[in-house]
């Protein structure tokens, strides 16, 4: 899929960016001077790149050709995806969390999110299992953005798949691991610039191209008959319709797709860290302005332009978009892309933006994960390894330790792009948002808000979320059983239960759980157990 | 009821509340800048 991408133009434009983000991870690097500083940056940020850089974060390849390419498929009622990252995802999250977050970790002095949970509880358990949690599943989903972005680039370019996953994956380890998170923090600064102008871009081009009124034209083609929803479930009502309500394609556009990453985005530790790094209320409050805007604009142009997508390939080719896109659905955004800039001029600029914008939204999200990956591992476990010999609490000031590790767990994403199956990105997002939501919500919630924080409900909170969102999603849904079919190999079946259930996500079961654990277990401890000697005081 | 050419509320409330959302922001933000003093 060569035709319309002038790799000249890609190649200079991508190398000018290169450019930039090594120099800026430079600069991270003389900022670096200490383990704070590579883990947290406190006070060397402002709202601007707070926000640009939780705003990129947020939002991988797989909001923009995941998400998109799923939009196009079930239609508009993704769009609710987009509000829910909004109120959820930026106003829940600064105005309930982001505050109390900021506050108790400097109060606490703490540098990563499993740090600020351990430090609350006062437990090295919940510490550490919460870096468990981080360093098990966030490969997954960190391998799962980055072959998505390169999927697409390699069959967009034609260039080499295997060059391409090296070469990206190279500038990610080389800016996080030498510049920590202030290289984080400014190249997603940088790249959340780039994907803003990329995505006003696509959509005025989209609005331009088939007419401001292209919701209504899909409409009315979709009501006489001439194009359809295909690879959709039953209960689909069209692509400007939400679906009838309980069935299974509600179940699954509501419950994975919504409600999974929707919910999930609460407890990203790769998010709470920025909350972390801001010098103070107001800096947090600034940046969810700009981080809304940011976020609305993304997203909202990617699921629209998704949707309006089967309107331009029926107009161009008489159907639907994964009918005419046959790679997958995380191909038609990409597809829709290049053939919609061929016939305009400058047409390889806009393309080779878009382009850019891809591995800009990779990478904003790969190097955050990395550098958390990197800190669950250099610095929680590690510290949890030093306090072991030491006899008392230490925490690890070592940033060679973090580097080294975030260097080697880099190599494992890699290993683990070869082992993934495809059109897995907007699953992987929902598993891995769903698991830490299930697991850490309610504890977090409970240590941010309580006044006498208890440990033993806290950790029975977060095993009770972690089994049974593990059992739910490994053996009862059937999405996402697909990750490692263990219940097929012990009883031959997918999934274990048929009917309904298996379109239902885990989150939906799973979260319930680890908050009423929390709440008996408060109910029966608070009387037996000591609960936390000092009270957190504002 | 249609907007925007969609013809289901259930879809296009998505687009007015996300609007909102960013709406609400701007005055949270503009509420706490008027607040107390900075801490810390």
């Amino acid at each position: 899929m060569t035709d319309g991408v002038d790799l000249w133009t890609f190649g200079i434009m991508a190398v000018l960016f290169v450019i930039a983000t090594l120099a800026l991870g430079w600069y991270g690097y003389r900022n670096t001077k200490n383990n704070e500083e590579y883990l947290l940056g406190r006070n060397k940020t402002n709202p601007v790149i707070i926000a640009l850089s939780y705003g990129a974060t947020f939002l991988s390849a797989s909001a923009v050709i995941g998400f998109g390419g799923q939009a196009a498929v079930h239609g508009a009622s993704l769009m609710w995806l987009c509000f829910l990252n909004l109120a959820v995802g930026v106003i829940v999250a600064f105005v309930v969390f982001g505050t109390r977050t900021r506050r108790i970790g400097r109060k606490l002095g703490a540098s990563t999110f499993a740090d600020l949970l351990g430090k609350i509880y006062k437990s090295k358990g919940i510490r550490l299992f919460t870096a468990v949690i981080i360093i098990v599943m966030m490969p997954i989903y960190c391998a799962a953005v980055l072959k998505g972005g390169v999927n697409s680039l390699a069959v967009i370019t034609g260039l080499d798949y295997n060059m391409m996953l090296v070469v990206l994956s190279i500038i990610v380890a080389i800016y996080v691991v030498y510049g920590g998170i202030i290289a984080v923090m400014y190249n997603d600064a940088l790249q959340a610039v780039i994907m803003f102008a990329g995505m006003v871009v696509i959509f005025l081009v989209t609005m331009g191209t088939l007419g401001f009124d292209a919701f209504q034209q899909l409409t009315d083609l979709t009501i006489s008959g001439a194009i359809s929803q295909t690879n959709v479930l039953p209960g689909s009502n069209g692509w400007t319709e939400f679906a009838d309500f309980g069935s299974a394609e509600w179940l699954t556009v509501v419950t994975t797709f919504i409600l999974g990453v929707g919910i999930g985005a609460l407890t990203q530790p790769q998010l709470a860290v920025r909350f972390m790094s801001a010098k103070d209320d107001r800096t947090l409050s600034r940046s969810m302005v700009i981080g809304s805007v940011f976020i609305l604009v993304i997203v909202g142009s990617a699921y629209t332009c998704g949707t309006l997508s089967n309107l331009y390939f029926y107009n161009e080719h008489g159907m639907n978009a994964i009918q005419y896109v046959t790679k997958g659905t995380d191909f038609i955004i990409p597809t829709y892309i290049v053939e919609v800039f061929q016939s305009f001029t400058f047409g390889d600029l806009f393309v080779s933006l878009f382009l850019v914008s891809l591995i800009c939204a990779s990478i904003s999200t790969i190097s955050a994960l990395m550098h958390t990956i990197g800190s669950a591992g250099g610095y929680d476990v590690y510290s949890a390894i030093l306090s072991r010999k030491a006899g008392k609490d230490v925490d690890s000031q070592s940033v060679g330790i973090n580097r080294a590790v975030t260097m080697v767990m880099m190599v494992l994403v890699v290993v683990y792009c070869y082992l993934m199956p495809s059109d897995i990105i907007a699953k992987a997002t929902s598993v891995f948002m769903g698991m830490t939501a299930a697991a850490l919500l309610p504890a977090y919630v409970h240590g941010l808000y309580s006044k006498t924080p208890n440990r033993s409900a806290a950790f029975n909170s977060i095993v009770a979320g972690t089994a049974v969102y593990l059992f739910w999603a490994l053996f009862v849904n059937k999405g996402t059983s697909v990750f490692l079919p263990i219940c097929k190999m012990l009883t031959g079946k997918q999934v274990l239960f048929d009917g309904s259930l298996m379109f239902v996500d885990a989150l939906i079961i799973a979260l319930p759980v680890s908050a009423i654990v929390m709440a008996v277990s408060l109910l029966v401890l608070r009387s037996k157990s000591a609960p936390a000697k000092e009270a957190i005081a504002e | 009821m249609s907007l925007f050419g969609i013809p289901d509320p259930a879809v296009w409330l998505a687009y007015v509340g996300s609007v909102l959302c960013v709406v609400f922001c701007a005055v949270w933000a503009h509420m706490k800048d008027k607040e107390a003093p900075e801490d810390d």
